[in-house]
């Protein structure tokens, strides 16, 4: 896995700078690009510097890292962390490819087809989707060799659950393809959590029943790694399950807005209330302010969708804004702001907290909760040396004497 | 099991005549044509030719025009590209074929390392269990 894990940081960093290489050069058109960029070079020279200094120290350690373990069965715990290296191998050879396509294209017929974000979603949702069953499947599947009777008794409940998940979704609008299997998959990873992680408690309680709270803390406190991953697993869910609640209730609308007009989007009313034009930082802002109600009651004074305009650039660009209330994140979008009016893009994303606690709160913790694992090996290994090292001088001490 | 499973692919399939294209869905689709070098996609842009794209597209679902129509007549218009997604025909095929049949070759061949390293591995233990009992009767 060392070797494995080496190639995959090195590619990694090459191509986060081949995508730098890529938009500040302007090799691709971009909003990032430089005006007059000359850094082309300087990247790829740094780029084949890691590249070759990174191949040779692998050569020169390969013996300390390559790796020894061979995996048993391609249906086993070993076999689907490959399968789910894979699938993030695939998802970036996506982009690169997505990236990398127009360059061909002018090659080889004269003119730029730009790969947009279709073919991205295209190839990537359903990557996602697999990653997604795997992260379900990988807790209960068996170390080394899995047999279809361990599978069938650690999978028929879960994968039950998924299906009336879906059945269930559906009479609730959740009639996308993607956003039924997004429903099972979901159900599927928590579920087979949630049986792995009753198992774990309930071989603490075997060991010594300390009551019921107690018993889930030192399971928690003895199984760190585990339950840090599972918090990892449990935030990547929070996300995709927000991202598919978004594909499936996400309602937007542009109007043409006047003064004192209230426009309605889903359950909330935006009334535009003014329009502020002020300079700021070498640029002019033009903002339309809202106020937001939600079934009659104020929830939200001042909210913006602000045009910045750049005098010297001679460019106008659209800042979109983002309110977070209650469950809910609301996008402002100004296509176009006048003294006396604006069009604006709203746009109410539902379930859109589970995102940011899921992506933040719970990832850091779950990382956290893993690390701790860090500390007592090392203590143990201090303590261990010092027990050595005073063995050492107790024996060296006799013989002397 | 089976019986949810078809409740579950009765329901989907009579999901799927109720799901229209959509003028945002068309419209994410599309580069901007600016000629001052906009990079931005219609769905999301404020220059003027955007704006413009927008209404046509409004139009021509009001009008009744598939997808693939709307596409033809504004790569007519406006020049192949405007297309944000490559179409599936000629030499754009490639953009589409290619990153699945490279996922799968490169799956094959990890496939068949594993498997060799697999077998090579149980030839071993084999010979070694072999080893063992022999040395037990000795």
């Amino acid at each position: 896995m060392k070797f494995w894990n080496i190639l995959l940081i090195l590619f990694t960093w090459e191509l986060t700078v081949y995508g730098t290489l890529l938009t500040r050069s302007g090799i691709i058109a971009s909003v990032h690009t430089f005006g007059q960029s000359v850094t082309a070079p300087y990247y790829i020279n740094y780029m084949v510097v890691v590249f070759a200094a990174t191949l040779v120290l692998v050569a020169w350690k390969y013996n300390s890292i390559q790796s020894k373990k061979v995996f048993e069965s391609f249906v086993s715990r070993e076999a689907s962390f490959l399968y789910n290296n894979w699938i993030f191998i695939a998802s970036a050879a996506s982009v690169l490819w997505g990236t990398t396509y127009p360059l061909l294209s002018e090659a080889f017929r004269g003119y730029k087809v730009m790969v947009g974000p279709s073919f991205y979603n295209q190839v990537n949702v359903p990557l996602g989707i697999a990653l997604l069953f795997l992260m379900g499947i990988c807790p209960l599947i068996a170390w080394r060799k899995a047999s279809v009777s361990h599978l069938n008794r650690n999978f028929s409940k879960p994968l039950a659950a998924a299906v009336i998940a879906m059945i269930i979704a559906f009479p609730l609008g959740v009639r996308d393809f993607y956003a039924q299997i997004a429903v099972a998959g979901s159900v599927l990873v928590a579920s087979t959590h949630f049986v792995d992680i009753s198992r774990i408690v309930n071989k603490q309680k075997k060991l010594e029943d300390k009551g019921a709270l107690k018993n889930i803390s030192s399971a928690f406190w003895n199984n760190r790694r585990t339950f840090g991953g599972y918090m990892c697993h449990l935030a990547i869910l929070m996300i995709i399950v927000a991202a598919a609640g978004a594909v499936v209730y996400e309602q937007a609308q542009t109007f043409n807005m006047r003064i004192g007009g209230t426009y309605t989007v889903g359950a909330y009313d935006f009334k535009l209330t003014k329009i502020d034009q002020y300079t700021k930082n070498n640029k002019d802002v033009s903002a339309a302010l809202f106020d937001v109600s939600k079934n009659g009651d104020s929830i939200l004074t001042g909210a913006e969708a602000r045009m910045y305009h750049y005098a010297k650039q001679e460019s106008t660009n659209v800042k979109p804004m983002a309110y977070t209330v209650g469950v809910d994140d609301l996008y402002f979008s100004a296509q176009a702001i006048t003294a006396d009016g604006a069009t604006v893009k709203i746009k109410v994303m539902p379930m859109m907290f589970l995102m940011w606690i899921g992506g933040f709160y719970v990832l850091i913790l779950g990382i956290l909760v893993c690390l701790s694992t860090v500390v007592p090996v090392r203590q143990k290994r201090i303590s261990g040396d010092v027990n050595i090292n005073q063995n050492i001088k107790k024996i060296t001490a006799e013989s002397t004497i | 099991m089976r019986k949810l499973i078809a409740v579950w692919f009765f329901l989907v399939v009579s999901a799927v005549p109720v799901l229209a294209v959509t003028e945002e869905e068309i419209t994410s689709n599309l580069n901007c044509p600016d000629k001052e070098g906009c990079t931005m996609i219609v769905v999301d842009c404020t220059c003027p030719s955007s704006l413009e794209i927008k209404d046509k597209v409004r139009a021509m679902l009001d009008q009744g025009l598939s997808e693939k129509q709307i596409y033809n007549k504004l790569s007519a218009e406006y020049g192949r590209e405007v297309l944000a997604t490559p179409p599936k025909e000629g030499f754009d095929w490639l953009v589409w074929v290619a990153l699945p049949a490279g996922i799968i070759v490169g799956g094959v061949v990890v496939y068949k390392i594993s498997r060799k390293r697999m077998d090579e591995n149980e030839l071993f233990d084999y010979e070694y269990e072999k080893f063992l009992k022999e040395r037990e009767k000795l």
